[in-house]
C-alpha cells in the first residue's frame, strides 16, 4: 500500500517535471515565433515552429526515467535519506530493511515540497519571453519610426465606410445579354460592372428606418422600396455611366461608393495576309488568300468580306459589290477566330486590267462594327505592256532593250504555242536560245548597275578575241606597248568604279533596275530549264517594271524665261504715306488659372490641419473649390480621384484621419495639368550691389 | 531610438534589481537582510541613473563639431544644403546639397513631396559629394517638400525644405517687329491669353506702325524712350526694325536696369557663334538659345524663327516650354521696395534669430511683427539701407512676419529638423553653452553607486 503511494507520488512528480518542460519549450517557442513575426512578418512564425520541433523532439527523445527522478529526489532531500529507489523495486524483492525503510519514507515523500529550483526552466522561460516582448516592442518603435518618417502608407484600395443601421447588402448584378455573362451577387457597396447591366440592391437593415435613397453623382435619387418586414429594401437600375453614389437611411449618409463601368471595346482586326497593295502578274494563279485574325472581349457576331471589283477602264469603268463569308462559321460567337477565306478571282469573273478591293467588317455581339482598312488586289495589264503610247512621245533611254524584253516574251509564247509542233529536242535548244538572249539582256542592264559582266558582252577587248579568232597578227600586240604599264593595267582592270557609272542613276532607279535583273535571272533559269511556261511570268513582270523604270526616267525641265524690270532700292517706301493709318488693336483678356485654386489647396493642406486652420475662412473657401473640383473629376474616374474626395470630404467636415489631408493632396495633384510659365526671377534689392555695379567700370579702369 | 534608450536603462535596472534582490533574498546567511536590500537598491538607482546622464551628456556632446579624426566613425549626414524658400510660380526649386555617407553601401537622396518621390539621387559608398535635385512644387503658398537619406529600405534621415511659391506676377512685353509676322503674332497672343501685358509695334510702312495692345492701356510706341522702357520687362525686337537713335537709348537704359533684350535671328544667324550662356540645347547638345549680359542687361539669341510650327503642329507645351524659358530669363528681376530675411539660414526654435530687413526707399516704420511680437528695428551702423532687430521664436513652423503691408512667411525648423546644419550656425554659442554646463551630475551617482557596492563587499567580507 506505502509502496503504491510512494510510486504514484514519484509518478507524479516525473509527471510534473515533463509537463513543464514542454510548457517552457512552447512558451519558449511561442516567443521566438514573437520576435520572428516583428522581425520578417509572418514567414518569421515558422522560426517559433522550427525551435519548437527542434527542442521538442530532443526533450522527447531524452525523457527523464523514473530512475533519475529518485536519483534527483535523493540528491535535492537529504531527508529521504538515499532510499527513493527502493520504491521502484518490485515489493517481493524487497527485503526486511527495504521495507521498514520504504514505510519510513513514503510520508516524507508524499509531505515533501518541491523546492523553486524544480521550476527553474520555466522561471527562465518567463525571464525570455519578458526579454522577447522587450525586444519586440524595440523593434516595433524603430519600425514605427522608419514608417512614420518615410511615406505613410495610404490605402490604395478602396475603403467601405457602411451605416451602422445596415445589417448587410446584397448587390445583384445582371450583364447585359451581350457579355454572355452570368448574374452574380456581391456582399459590398462597390460596383464594377460592365456596361449596361442592371444593378440590383437589395439592402437588409437592423431596425425598420423611414426611407433608404441612393444618391447617385449625378445627382439622380432611386428610393428604395421595402418589402412587409420593413427591413428588406429594394431597387433596380441599370448603369450607364461610370460615378459613385451613397446610401442615405434617413437622414444618415454614407460613404461614397465607387461605380466602375467596364467599357465594351469594339472587335480587333488583324489582317496577316494579302499585303495592303498586291499585283498578282500574268501567268500566276489568280487567287487571294485572306487571312486575319479577329478578337472581341466578349464575343463575335459576324464577319465578312466586301469587296468590290473595278473593270474596264477610263469612263466606261464598272463596279461590283459582293460579300464574301469566311470559311470559319461563328456559331458560339467566339472572342478569338483566326479567319481565312480563299478568293479566286476568274470564279468572280475578272480579267487582266481588273481590280479587287476588299475590306473586311466585324461585328460584336452588342452590334459595334469595324471595319478594317481596303487591300487592293490587281491584275495588271498584259496588252498595255505592249502598247508604245508611252515611248513615242517621250524620251527613250533604251529602247532597243524594252523592244528586247518584249520580243523574248513574244518568241517564248510562239515557243509554247509550238510545242506540240516542235520535237523536244528543238523545244529545248530553242528555250536555251531564249535563255540566252534574256541573259544578254540581263547583262547589258547589268552595266548600269556596275555590275560585273562575266562573259564581258559589249566589251571591246573580248569582243575583238572573238571575231579575229587566230588572227595572229594583232594590233594590241604592238612592241612599242612591251612593258607599258598602263595600257596592260587598262587591260586587266575592271573600270566598273567609274564615277559616272556610279552616279548614272539615283538609288530609288537603281534599285528597281536591281529587281528587274533578278526577274530576269529567274526567267533565264527557267528557260535554261526548258520550262518556257513557267518563265513566262517572270518575262512579265520584268517588263512591267523596265516600263516603270522608263516612266520614272523621264525628266521634263521646263524653259522659263522671264525678265524683270530691276527694283530701285531707294525708292522702296517713299511714297505718300500720309493717309494711311494704321491698325491698333486692342484687347483685355481675363486669365484665370484653373489650377491656382488646386495647388492653393495642396498648400493648405499641408502640414498639419488643424481645425482652427479650417475656421479660417479663406482656407475653408479654398479647400471647398479644390472639393468641387475633385468631385466633378471622381465622378469621371471614380477609381483613380474617389478616395481624395472622400478624404477631403472629411476634411471640409472636420472630421478625418491623419492621412486624410495627404490623401487628398495626391488627388489634387493628379487633377493638375502640365504647365509653364514665363516668370521673372526673384532678387534681393540691395543698394550695395548696385553701388558696387555701378563702380566697378572706375576701380577696374583706374 | 534614443529618446527610448532611458526607458531601456530603466528596465534593465529593474531586472537586474530584482535579480539581486532574490540573490539576497536567497541567501543562506540572513544577516543584515533589510540594510543589503536597501544598498542594492541603492547600487542598482545610482547605476541606471549614471547610465542615463552619461547617455543626454553624450546627446550634448553631439551637437559640438565632429573633428576631422573622428568623421571616418561618424554618421552619414548632410554636410551642407540650400534651395530657394521662395519661388515664382511654376518655378523650379533647386536642392543643392553636400552629403557625406561615411557607410560602406549606397546611400539614396529622395526629395519629395505627400508621399511621391519627386527627384533623386545616389550617394556612393564612403563618398563625400554634391548633388543638385529640382521639382516644381504643386503647390501655391507655403508647403514643406521633404528630403530623405534612405539606406536600402531604411530611413536615416527625413528634413523638410519649406517653399513658398509666390502666386504669379504677370509680366510685360514690348514686341518691336520690322514687319508683321506670324512669330510675334502667336507668341503674343499666347502670352495674352496667360493675362501678361503685351504691346506690339509692327513696321506697316516707312513711318507708319499697327500697333497692337493687349491686358494694358494705350501707350504711343512711336519711339523707344527711357519712360517707355520703364513700363516693360522684356523686349522683343527684329534687329533692322530699330533705329539708330533707339539702339542707343537701348543700350544706354540696359547700362542701369536688367531689363532683357530678345533679338529674333535673321535668316542667317548661327547661334553657336553667339557667345554667352547657354540656355537651351538642341537635340544634338548644340546651344539652340544663348544669353550675355550687357552691363545690368540682358541680350538673348536664338536660331529658330518658326516656333509657330510647333503650336500649329499641337506641340504646344515644347512652345510654351521654349520661350518660358527664354522670358524667364530675359525678364527684369522683381524687386521688391523690402524684403525680410531671416539669419541663420536654418533658423530654429527657441534660438536667436537675426531679422534683416532691406530696404531702398524711406523707411516708414520700425516694427516687425510676428504674430502679437512686435520687433523693434535698429538701423545697421554701416549700410543705410539695412534695418536689424532680434527675435527668439517660440513655436516651429511656418511664421507670418509682417511689416506694414508686406507679409512674408518664414519657415522656423524644430530642434529635430537639419540638427546637423542648425549645429553649424554658431559653433561659438554652443562651446559658450557648454562651458556654462557645470561638471555633469552624474558623477554623484557615480560615487553613490561605488559606495553600495563597497558596502555590499565589506559586508561580505565581515
Amino acid at each position: 500500500m506505502d509502496k503504491q503511494r510512494g510510486r504514484q507520488r514519484i509518478e507524479m512528480i516525473r509527471g510534473r517535471w515533463i509537463s513543464f518542460r514542454i510548457m517552457a519549450i512552447e512558451l519558449q517557442s511561442a516567443t521566438v515565433a514573437l520576435i520572428g513575426y516583428f522581425l520578417w512578418g509572418m514567414p518569421g512564425l515558422w522560426a517559433g515552429l522550427a525551435y519548437m520541433l527542434l527542442f521538442g523532439a530532443y526533450f522527447l527523445r531524452k525523457l527523464p526515467t523514473k530512475a533519475e527522478v529518485t536519483i534527483w529526489l535523493n540528491q535535492e532531500f537529504p531527508e529521504l535519506e538515499d532510499s527513493t529507489g527502493i520504491l521502484l523495486k518490485q515489493e517481493a524483492d524487497w527485503n526486511l530493511l527495504e521495507q521498514l525503510q520504504a514505510a519510513k519514507i513514503t510520508p516524507r515523500l508524499e509531505l515533501l515540497k518541491l523546492p523553486l529550483s524544480f521550476y527553474k526552466s520555466v522561471w527562465y522561460t518567463i525571464l525570455f519571453g519578458i526579454i522577447g516582448i522587450i525586444l519586440c516592442v524595440v523593434i516595433q518603435i524603430r519600425r514605427g519610426n522608419d514608417i512614420v518618417s518615410t511615406a505613410p502608407t495610404f490605402p490604395t484600395t478602396l475603403t467601405e465606410k457602411v451605416i451602422p443601421g445596415i445589417q448587410k447588402v446584397n448587390i445583384t448584378i445582371v450583364p447585359p445579354a451581350y457579355t454572355g455573362l452570368a448574374t452574380r451577387s456581391q456582399a459590398s457597396f462597390h460596383i464594377t460592372t460592365e456596361d449596361s447591366s442592371e444593378v440590383r440592391w437589395e439592402i437588409h437593415t437592423h431596425a425598420v428606418p423611414g426611407s433608404i435613397i441612393l444618391q447617385f453623382s449625378d445627382s439622380t435619387q432611386l428610393r428604395m422600396i421595402p418589402d412587409s418586414s420593413g427591413t428588406t429594401w429594394h431597387v433596380a437600375k441599370r448603369i450607364t455611366h461610370t460615378g459613385f453614389y451613397q446610401v442615405k437611411m434617413d437622414s444618415i449618409l454614407s460613404g461614397f461608393y465607387q461605380l466602375q463601368l467596364i467599357p465594351d471595346q469594339p472587335p480587333l482586326i488583324k489582317v496577316s495576309s494579302p499585303a495592303p497593295n498586291t499585283t498578282i502578274d500574268f501567268g500566276r494563279p489568280p487567287l487571294v488568300n485572306i487571312h486575319a485574325q479577329l478578337s472581341d472581349d466578349y464575343g463575335l457576331k459576324s464577319a465578312a468580306i466586301v469587296a468590290t471589283i473595278a473593270s474596264g477602264s477610263g469612263e466606261a469603268v464598272k463596279f461590283k459589290e459582293q460579300q464574301f463569308a469566311f470559311d470559319q462559321g461563328l456559331p458560339d460567337h467566339p472572342k478569338l477566330l483566326n479567319a481565312s477565306k480563299t478568293l479566286n478571282l476568274a470564279n468572280l469573273g475578272m480579267k487582266p486590267r481588273d481590280e479587287l478591293y476588299f475590306h473586311i467588317a466585324v461585328t460584336d455581339t452588342r452590334q459595334q462594327q469595324t471595319l478594317s482598312d481596303v487591300y487592293i488586289v490587281t491584275l495588271p495589264d498584259t496588252a498595255a505592256l505592249f502598247s508604245l503610247d508611252g515611248m513615242v512621245n517621250a524620251v527613250n533611254i533604251k529602247p532597243e532593250y524594252f523592244r528586247s524584253q518584249r520580243q523574248i516574251i513574244l518568241e517564248t509564247e510562239a515557243l509554247i504555242h509550238d510545242k506540240d509542233s516542235l520535237g523536244t529536242t528543238r523545244f529545248n535548244s530553242k528555250s536555251n536560245e531564249l535563255g540566252t538572249d534574256q541573259k544578254l539582256l540581263r547583262l547589258r542592264y547589268g552595266k548600269f548597275l556596275g555590275e560585273e559582266s562575266e562573259s564581258n558582252v559589249g566589251d571591246p577587248r573580248v569582243e575583238d578575241h572573238d571575231h579575229d579568232h587566230g588572227d595572229h597578227d594583232h594590233q594590241t600586240e604592238n612592241g612599242a606597248d612591251f612593258g607599258n604599264a598602263a595600257k596592260i593595267l587598262d587591260e586587266f582592270t575592271d573600270k566598273h568604279d567609274n564615277a559616272e557609272d556610279a552616279t548614272f542613276f539615283d538609288p530609288e532607279i537603281k534599285k528597281q533596275l536591281k529587281a528587274t535583273l533578278t526577274e530576269m535571272w529567274k526567267a533565264e533559269l527557267q528557260l535554261r530549264l526548258y520550262k518556257p511556261q513557267e518563265a513566262l511570268p517572270y518575262e512579265y513582270k520584268a517588263l512591267r517594271l523596265l516600263k516603270d523604270l522608263q516612266q520614272k526616267s523621264r525628266a521634263f525641265v521646263p524653259k522659263t524665261g522671264t525678265k524683270t524690270t530691276p527694283l530701285k532700292p531707294e525708292k522702296r517706301l517713299t511714297g505718300e504715306q500720309d493717309k494711311i493709318s494704321p491698325a491698333v488693336m486692342k484687347q483685355i483678356r481675363d486669365y484665370n488659372d484653373p489650377d491656382a485654386v488646386i495647388r492653393a489647396g495642396i498648400a493648405v493642406l499641408d502640414g498639419h490641419v488643424s481645425p482652427e486652420q479650417l475656421t479660417n475662412n479663406n482656407n475653408a473657401t479654398v479647400l471647398r473649390q479644390s472639393l468641387a473640383r475633385l468631385t466633378t473629376a471622381a465622378s469621371r474616374e471614380p477609381g483613380k480621384y474617389l478616395n481624395a474626395m472622400a478624404a477631403l470630404q472629411r476634411i471640409v467636415q472636420g472630421q478625418f484621419k491623419h492621412t486624410d489631408p495627404v490623401l487628398a493632396q495626391q488627388g489634387l495633384w493628379k487633377l493638375l495639368s502640365p504647365a509653364v510659365m514665363p516668370q521673372p526671377a526673384q532678387q534681393q534689392p540691395g543698394l550695395l550691389q548696385d553701388y558696387y555695379f555701378r563702380n566697378i567700370k572706375k576701380t577696374a579702369n583706374p | 531610438m534614443s529618446q527610448y534608450r532611458t526607458y531601456i536603462i530603466a528596465a534593465v535596472g529593474a531586472l537586474l534589481l530584482l535579480w539581486l534582490l532574490w540573490q539576497e533574498y536567497r541567501r543562506t546567511n540572513k544577516r543584515f537582510l533589510t540594510g543589503r536590500i536597501l544598498v542594492s537598491i541603492l547600487a542598482v538607482v545610482s547605476l541606471a541613473m549614471l547610465g542615463i546622464s552619461l547617455h543626454s551628456a553624450e546627446k550634448e556632446e553631439e551637437q559640438t563639431p565632429v573633428p576631422p579624426s573622428a568623421a571616418i566613425v561618424a554618421p552619414p549626414r548632410f554636410l551642407a544644403c540650400n534651395w530657394e524658400r521662395h519661388l515664382g510660380y511654376l518655378q523650379p526649386v533647386h536642392f543643392t546639397g553636400r552629403y557625406h555617407n561615411t557607410t560602406s553601401s549606397t546611400i539614396r537622396i529622395h526629395l519629395s513631396f505627400a508621399g511621391e518621390t519627386l527627384d533623386s539621387i545616389t550617394i556612393p559608398a564612403s563618398k563625400d559629394t554634391t548633388f543638385r535635385l529640382q521639382t516644381v512644387p504643386p503647390f501655391l503658398g507655403t508647403g514643406l517638400l521633404k528630403v530623405m537619406a534612405l539606406a536600402g529600405k531604411d530611413t536615416l534621415s527625413t528634413a523638410p525644405v519649406p517653399v513658398e511659391v509666390a502666386p504669379v506676377q504677370p509680366l510685360r512685353v514690348l514686341f518691336v517687329a520690322a514687319s508683321p509676322d506670324v512669330e510675334n503674332r502667336f507668341l503674343a497672343d499666347w502670352l495674352s491669353s496667360q493675362g501678361m501685358a503685351v504691346a506690339m509695334r509692327s513696321q506697316v510702312a516707312a513711318r507708319q506702325y499697327s500697333t497692337r495692345f493687349d491686358n494694358m492701356s494705350n501707350v504711343s510706341l512711336d519711339a523707344l524712350t527711357t519712360g517707355l522702357l520703364d513700363k516693360f520687362d522684356v523686349v522683343v525686337a527684329d534687329r533692322q526694325a530699330l533705329t539708330a537713335t533707339e539702339k542707343a537709348t537701348l543700350t544706354e537704359y540696359m547700362q542701369h536696369h536688367d531689363i532683357g533684350l530678345l533679338l529674333h535671328p535673321d535668316s542667317n544667324t548661327v547661334v553657336p557663334q553667339i557667345a554667352g550662356e547657354v540656355l537651351l540645347k538642341d537635340s544634338m547638345g548644340k546651344p539652340s538659345a544663348v544669353m550675355h549680359h550687357r552691363s545690368m542687361g540682358k541680350v538673348l539669341e536664338w536660331g529658330n524663327n518658326s516656333t509657330y510650327t510647333w503650336q500649329l503642329s499641337g506641340d504646344s507645351m515644347r512652345y510654351r516650354r521654349f520661350w518660358s524659358t527664354l522670358l524667364s530669363a530675359a525678364a527684369r528681376s522683381m524687386e521688391p521696395k523690402t524684403t525680410i530675411t531671416l539669419a541663420p539660414a536654418f533658423a530654429a526654435v527657441n534660438n536667436e534669430v537675426t531679422i534683416t530687413l532691406r530696404n531702398t526707399g524711406p523707411l516708414l516704420d520700425t516694427v516687425v511683427n510676428v504674430g502679437e511680437t512686435r520687433l523693434p528695428l535698429a538701423q545697421h551702423p554701416l549700410l543705410p539701407a539695412e534695418w536689424r532687430t532680434t527675435w527668439w521664436p517660440g513655436k516651429n513652423g511656418w511664421q507670418l512676419l509682417k511689416y506694414q503691408n508686406i507679409a512674408i512667411n518664414e519657415y522656423i525648423f524644430g530642434p529635430d529638423e537639419w540638427p546637423e546644419l542648425q549645429r553649424k550656425r554658431s559653433v561659438v554659442a554652443d562651446k559658450a553653452a557648454e562651458s556654462s554646463l557645470a561638471a555633469p551630475a552624474s558623477w554623484w551617482w557615480a560615487i553613490a553607486f561605488l559606495a553600495a557596492c563597497i558596502i555590499l563587499w565589506i559586508e561580505k567580507k565581515l
